[in-house]
């Protein structure tokens, strides 16, 4: 039996943690602002609104509170979009997200089933898309990023094929 | 193998009839639970109840020649084909390659009649029952063979592709279809293997399956249960510890009955075999079922023990294979292996795994376990702090006495954790009480998942999950230096591979 047994240099190995990400296009960021901007509209529309005839000043207030947590949201989001970012090697892809909880996933080429496109109605407004990665053995192992330009979206989809293809 | 005539289209065991009419009777009284709950309580019902019955019975006996006569089966093109419906009729065409296992099965009703079932797990994830029920054995066995050697042959890729598996396919031709006897129970295993068994965890789910059936009819039955259950509480109360008593020790017989019926009833003459790149485990006393894994299927295997069971010297495993969606997490069960029997099955399953240099150990923080200290300590608190109010001394003694339980349950838990990363193979150990021990072969591996909170960001820990195509696990609160050495090895392990993996 030929038996080796080398030490393994884990600073060798090709290092997921120093990858260069791609960042999704601005209109991902807009488009995520404008669905918060009309929900708590909405509601603050509803809560405010009767009272603005009765009680302006406390209705003013409120209606600054919601404002204030609107912008707060905006920056949330600002800070949500910089983290997010995908990136491609040969053999895998890799996406993270998350401020607060961060995430980092990898899925290898040679282990994905297939993947799928679908763009909402404001999504396609904005002209973005969603790529959907599927593995096998339940949809905890699946990978959905959201927000990519459809162009991208079609390229990393063919892409994804051909890799896949080249490894079954 | 065209002398079975698979070819022609034809229909089952004429005897099928017995097994389609025992099996529609079954599913009818099990819709029909709740009138017939409703019978017992209000017994004016009764009389007229029989005649409903033999009305449906006779319905059911026609209905069930019609169907028998319906379904037909036959294999042309590539594909197996089943003819079925009464009303409708339905035509299945299951080409061979999207056939992911065949297993033979004998409930009670198949075994008197002496006819089998061949069950078929498509890799659609259809919730579809692809079942031929009435078989002679011989029958059923060739079609299996065919079903699954057409299947091969349908994918010539997967062979040719890879280079280990050409080796295996021509030591295979050498020595053709070796049979290896891995495993088998005597009654006295398996009694022991059924008294050993998680007492309490079958006790709560058989004291859940009954609150399940009851709850379902619970409008038809609920006044009645009621009020007699508030009878029941207010003597309860008044017997107050002796009623306590009486409640645990019902509690423990019937978890150890249900335990020791359900381990007799599932595991009853198991015999796991190794027959050339399949691994077989037949199974059960009403319901014989029998599980063919391709060794190439398999994801993972587990190993399970728990205090007993080590006194006694033996694990149970657990054999995760790749599996259509809805039933993906779905595993086979050995529920003894003695040690011997063990390094058997890890020789055959995992060759090369007791030579596989250990490369890294990861173990959990122990920081993990102050965070479940913290965890456990609110309910602690509030126990002890209700019974303080009252009765001052014993809520200091609980309070110190579960305390104490929990910091060292819960230190002793989270030392337990470790991840052994080696050259072919990733071991997962953890559990102290009942430990578990998983080994995943690296290039089975698929997504690969990190997490950090706030929290765990701080103090560079960080969660990380692996999947497989027979499910995900994840380990906790590991050193985020550690952890990733172990993502980018996983990864580039999977990677370099080029061997089927499903």
């Amino acid at each position: 039996m030929n038996f080796e047994n080398p030490i393994v240099d884990f600073k060798q190995l090709p290092q997921a943690q120093e990858i260069d990400f791609e960042s999704l296009p601005k209109r991902y960021l807009n488009y995520r602002r404008l669905t918060f901007s009309i929900l708590l509209l909405f509601l603050c529309g509803i809560w405010v609104g009767p009272l603005i005839a009765k009680e302006f000043i406390p209705a003013a207030i409120t209606g600054g509170i919601w404002l204030g947590l609107l912008l707060l949201i905006f920056a949330f989001e600002k800070k949500r979009y910089s983290k997010k970012g995908l990136a491609l090697r040969e053999h895998d892809i890799t996406y993270r997200e998350g401020v607060f909880f961060q995430k980092l996933v990898t899925i290898p080429f040679n282990r994905i089933q297939h993947s799928e496109i679908s763009r909402g109605p404001i999504e396609r407004k904005f002209r973005l898309s969603s790529l959907k990665i599927f593995t096998a053995g339940g949809s905890q192992s699946d990978l959905s990023i959201s927000g990519l330009d459809p162009e991208r979206a079609k390229e990393l989809k063919d892409f994804i094929a051909k890799s896949v293809s080249k490894h079954v | 193998m065209s002398e079975r005539g698979f070819e022609q289209a034809r229909r089952q065991e004429i005897l099928g009839v017995v097994i389609m009419l025992a099996d529609n009777i079954r599913k009818i009284v099990r819709a029909s639970l709740g009138i017939i709950a409703v019978a017992v309580v209000q017994p004016q019902v009764l009389p007229y109840l029989k005649w409903i019955a033999l009305g449906i019975l006779v319905f059911t006996a026609a209905f069930t020649i019609l169907q028998f006569r319906k379904f037909i089966f036959y294999v042309a093109d590539g594909e197996l084909i089943l003819e079925k419906g009464v009303f409708v009729k339905d035509r299945l065409a299951i080409p061979f390659e999207r056939i992911q296992t065949v297993n033979i099965q004998q409930n009670l009703v198949q075994q008197i009649v002496q006819l089998s079932g061949v069950k078929i797990d498509t890799a659609g994830s259809g919730k579809e029952e692809l079942e031929i029920k009435a078989l002679s054995k011989s029958d059923a066995i060739a079609l299996k063979d065919l079903l699954q050697s057409e299947r091969e042959k349908s994918l010539p890729n997967e062979e040719t592709s890879e280079q280990s598996s050409e080796n295996l396919s021509t030591s295979e031709q050498k020595a053709p279809k070796e049979r290896k006897k891995l495993v088998s129970l005597s009654i006295k295993q398996l009694l022991v293997v059924g008294l050993t068994e998680n007492h309490i965890r079958s006790g709560l789910i058989a004291f859940a399956l009954l609150w399940g059936y009851a709850s379902q009819y619970a409008e038809f039955i609920g006044e009645e249960l009621e009020s007699r259950s508030v009878e029941l509480g207010k003597e309860m109360v008044q017997a107050g510890w002796y009623a306590l008593l009486f409640f645990i020790i019902t509690f423990l017989v019937v978890s150890t009955l249900t335990s020791l019926v359900r381990v007799v009833l599932q595991f009853f003459n198991l015999e796991a075999v190794l027959e050339g790149q399949k691994l077989w485990v037949k199974a059960g006393l009403l319901k014989r079922v029998e599980n063919t894994i391709p060794l190439t299927k398999i994801q993972f295997i587990e190993w399970h023990d728990n205090p007993l069971r080590r006194a006694l010297g033996f694990q149970s495993l657990k054999v995760f294979q790749s599996k259509s969606e809805d039933r993906a997490k779905k595993s086979v069960e050995i529920p003894a292996c003695f040690p011997e029997q063990e390094a058997v099955v890890c020789e055959e399953l995992y060759p090369g795994l007791d030579q596989d240099p250990n490369l890294l150990v990861v173990k959990s923080n122990r920081h993990y376990a102050r965070v479940l200290i913290a965890f456990f300590s609110l309910p602690i608190l509030i126990i002890s702090g209700l019974l303080f109010l009252k009765m001052t001394y014993l809520g200091i003694a609980v309070f110190l006495i579960l305390s104490a339980l929990n910091i060292y349950l819960s230190s002793r838990f989270v030392s337990a954790i470790s991840l052994k990363l080696g050259a072919q193979y990733l071991t997962y150990e953890r559990g102290f009480l009942f430990r578990k021990r998983t080994i995943l072969p690296l290039y089975k591996g698929q997504t690969l998942r990190l997490k950090q909170t706030p929290f765990t960001k701080r103090r560079k820990l960080a969660h990380l999950t692996f999947s497989t195509a027979s499910g995900n696990r994840s380990i906790r609160y590991l050193p985020i230096d550690e952890a990733m050495k172990v993502y980018n090895y996983l990864l580039a392990q999977v990677e370099q591979s080029s061997k089927s993996w499903m």
